[in-house]
């Protein structure tokens, strides 16, 4: 009943042994090996959506306030990674990839946390929609990682919480007719409206004479630079003509 | 010269000891997978010991429940120094999945000091041959700095 | 008074240096690495390096030794050392074919009494150490003692009756002579069944793969050696491999003796030094296959079924030839 074994430990003794050569010479991992994560923080939008897959919560984030922006921090802990790669999966930016790197071996636990970090710049203005050539799919409301949208088909609605955007841009870069944007707020300014009689009492109330109003020759005018947008001149208008809102340039 | 020797063979000759803290089995038999043939660790000098006190490697996997910490700690001080511990894996590190279970008592840092760390979900054969000599030049080091 | 200097400085190098201390140790240890390495490559692995069992050594000696609570600590640290020196006194009377230290008319007697001592030694150790698991480990140590010294008895018989005839020749140096004129009694017929025996008996006296019952560091953690470290254990480790030097040796004595150079270039230094050689050369044939090859193609043994083993197959064996023997063939 040994007698298998006796020959195979014989073959054995004299045939080449199996063993790999390994700390002399490298052993590549096989493809698909999920192993060291390498973070690209350029690519990446802050969108936080590996951070909300992560089921170990190994991925932490920073975000500190700088000059020029806002200094966006992240930490992966391989040390508490399972390697189950869904980070991966849901990066559309594709900023985070494991890499076949599996000698993770360290005496400090700091060297095996990846980290990296950029300044975003801060975007000016908020999230808007030109809603006349939007198509109202929903992509946007899909893909925000903080489900600040909300899209309603049927009644053609398109609105944003602006409270929770976090402007990482992953709608506008989703969006199939590209009418999302950060768009500038108009500046409120006074508006010029029909109706005007030309009484001069705005000209008159504008406590830094921003205003100048010609009777004969029908002209109204505003120096826009000096205009502290106090609203007196609305305020006092007999003929309801001026109004505070975007100014069209 | 006889310490230098000593020094010498503690690193061709470290012992391991392993203790499943509440492991999944995965780095358990990822360990023993180092000693068959394709790895063959043995090749270095290292070897399973049955008991704490042959060990100089202490390998824990797992992410020590409450019921196995008391004995983790109680099997630590057993071994003769110098001695080395090495953790296997995520869990023992930080708890891995099971983080902020109420049985679960890592990271193992809290109590017992770690000397190398091998991480990964489970960890490959050839990074535990290495983070195992990296251990054993640790060895090493313990005892040189025990010779003065 | 210059004359019993000299003999004292020569007896303390006999103890000492050869064929005594320094000799089993080097050639012990040498011997432990090639059956490690040997195992290794039969299960198609690299192995350790021939000089692996030094490190062994070497590194236990720097590590701290830790007595329990619970222990006898004088017998605890004796133990080791009393096995260690049955070891070196048992290597003065294993003859290097024709090159004896001591020989007298009963030696193979007396071996056969300091064959149990490492193993006594063992016993003592384990028991002192206070483990449970080192008392189920002397258990164990004990019916393998008990199984391995039938079957050995009956070969040492064998071999007596057929050297010496109805007188029964006890003396190891007489066995050796025997054969330098008889041939080797491996040769002869009757006598290959207890060599087999003997091949069988040798693992289980060492202590190695299939019949470590005793020291079965899976199930018992290491049996009686559970709670030593540091130095006292370094010391077992020797004793192990001193073992297999002495057990493979008296194998060559007793069925390869008389392959003595001394006749070809003239009795001395030299042929000592040559003999010397020769039998650690069939000291290396006789380890890969007692040990090796045993322990690279089986897996360990239940303590019944060793027991079983022993007294049936191995006794067995040994009998035939007894009886073969005795029947004068």
């Amino acid at each position: 009943m040994i007698l298998p074994f006796l020959r195979e430990a014989s073959k054995n003794l004299f045939s080449k042994p199996s063993t790999e050569a390994f700390p002399a010479a490298p052993a590549p991992a096989k493809p698909n090996y999920r192993g060291r994560i390498s973070y690209d923080p350029e690519k990446c939008v802050n969108c936080g959506m590996c951070k909300k897959v992560c089921s170990p919560a190994a991925i932490t984030t920073e975000i500190e306030e700088v000059e020029g922006g806002q200094k966006i921090t992240y930490h992966f802990d391989l040390t508490s990674c399972t390697f189950c790669g869904t980070c991966q999966d849901f990066c559309d930016e594709k900023a985070i990839v494991l890499t076949d790197d599996y000698l993770m071996v360290a005496e400090n636990k700091e060297d095996l946390i990846v980290s990296g970090s950029r300044i975003k710049p801060v975007v000016k203005g908020k999230l808007t929609c030109d809603t006349a050539n939007c198509i109202y799919c929903g992509l946007c409301a899909r893909n925000c990682p903080e489900e600040a949208i909300t899209v309603d088909r049927a009644t053609k609605s398109w609105t944003v919480d602006h409270d929770k955007c976090i402007q990482c841009g992953k709608c506008i870069s989703k969006c199939p007719k590209k009418v999302l944007s950060f768009a500038e707020p108009a500046p409120e300014g006074v508006i010029f409206g029909e109706g005007c009689v030309y009484c001069g009492i705005c000209a008159k109330k504008c406590p830094v004479s921003a205003i100048t109003v010609d009777r004969a020759t029908k002209s109204w005018t505003i120096d826009r630079d000096t205009c502290i947008k106090c609203g007196q001149c609305v305020k006092n208008c007999p003929k309801k003509a001026l109004s505070m809102g975007p100014i069209e340039e | 010269m006889l310490k230098n020797a000593i020094a010498k063979s503690m690193m061709r000759s470290p012992w391991i000891y392993h203790i499943n803290t509440g492991s999944c089995n995965g780095c358990d038999i990822e360990l023993v997978a180092v000693l068959t043939p394709r790895y063959d660790a043995e090749r270095f000098g290292f070897k399973l010991a049955g008991t704490p006190r042959h060990a100089d490697i202490v390998v824990i996997s797992g992410p020590v429940t409450s019921q196995s910490k008391d004995r983790l700690i109680r099997t630590l001080a057993q071994v003769p120094e110098p001695k080395c511990v090495v953790t296997l894996g995520s869990c023992p590190q930080s708890g891995n999945v099971f983080k902020g279970s109420y049985s679960v008592e890592a990271p193992v840092e809290n109590f017992v000091h770690v000397d190398v760390a091998i991480a990964g979900c489970t960890v490959k054969p050839e990074a535990v041959i290495a983070g195992l000599y990296k251990a054993a030049e640790i060895l090493e080091k313990k005892r040189e700095a025990m010779n003065k | 008074m210059n004359f019993s200097l000299i003999g004292a400085l020569q007896i303390l190098f006999k103890i000492l240096i050869f064929p005594g201390l320094l000799f089993v140790v080097v050639i012990g240890l040498f011997l432990a690495g090639i059956d490690r390495k040997l195992v290794a490559r039969m299960q198609k692995r690299v192995g350790p390096p021939l000089r692996q069992p030094w490190f062994d050594f070497l590194k236990l000696l720097g590590k701290e030794t830790i007595v329990p609570h619970a222990a006898n600590k004088a017998v605890y640290l004796a133990a080791p050392v009393i096995g260690f020196t049955g070891l070196v006194v048992m290597a003065l009377f294993i003859p290097v074919f024709g090159y004896s230290t001591f020989s007298g008319n009963g030696d193979l007697i007396v071996l056969l009494y300091l064959l149990t001592i490492p193993a006594v030694a063992l016993i003592i150790g384990g028991s002192a150490s206070g483990s449970p698991y080192a008392g189920i480990g002397i258990s164990r140590e004990m019916v393998t003692m008990m199984s391995y010294e039938l079957p050995l008895i009956i070969i040492l018989l064998s071999v007596a009756r057929k050297v010496g005839g109805s007188a029964l020749c006890f003396s190891l140096g007489q066995i050796v002579n025997w054969q330098a004129s008889n041939g080797c009694l491996a040769f002869h017929p009757a006598l290959i069944p207890a060599m087999l025996a003997m091949l069988l008996v040798i693992p289980a006296e060492v202590g190695t793969q299939p019949f470590d019952v005793a020291e079965a560091e899976t199930e018992i953690c290491e049996g009686p050696l559970i709670e030593y470290s540091g130095a006292p254990l370094a010391v077992f480790k020797l004793n192990t491999a001193m073992k297999m030097f002495i057990m493979t040796a008296l194998f060559t004595n007793l069925f390869f003796g008389g392959v003595s150079t001394a006749s070809l270039i003239g009795a001395g230094i030299p042929a000592i030094a040559l003999d010397a050689v020769i039998m650690v050369l069939i000291c290396i044939v006789v380890t890969f296959l007692s040990m090796s090859l045993i322990h690279a193609i089986t897996a360990r043994f239940k303590i019944e079924h060793l027991f079983k083993f022993y007294w049936t197959v191995v006794a067995g064996l040994a009998a035939l030839s007894l009886v073969l023997v005795w029947f004068g063939l």
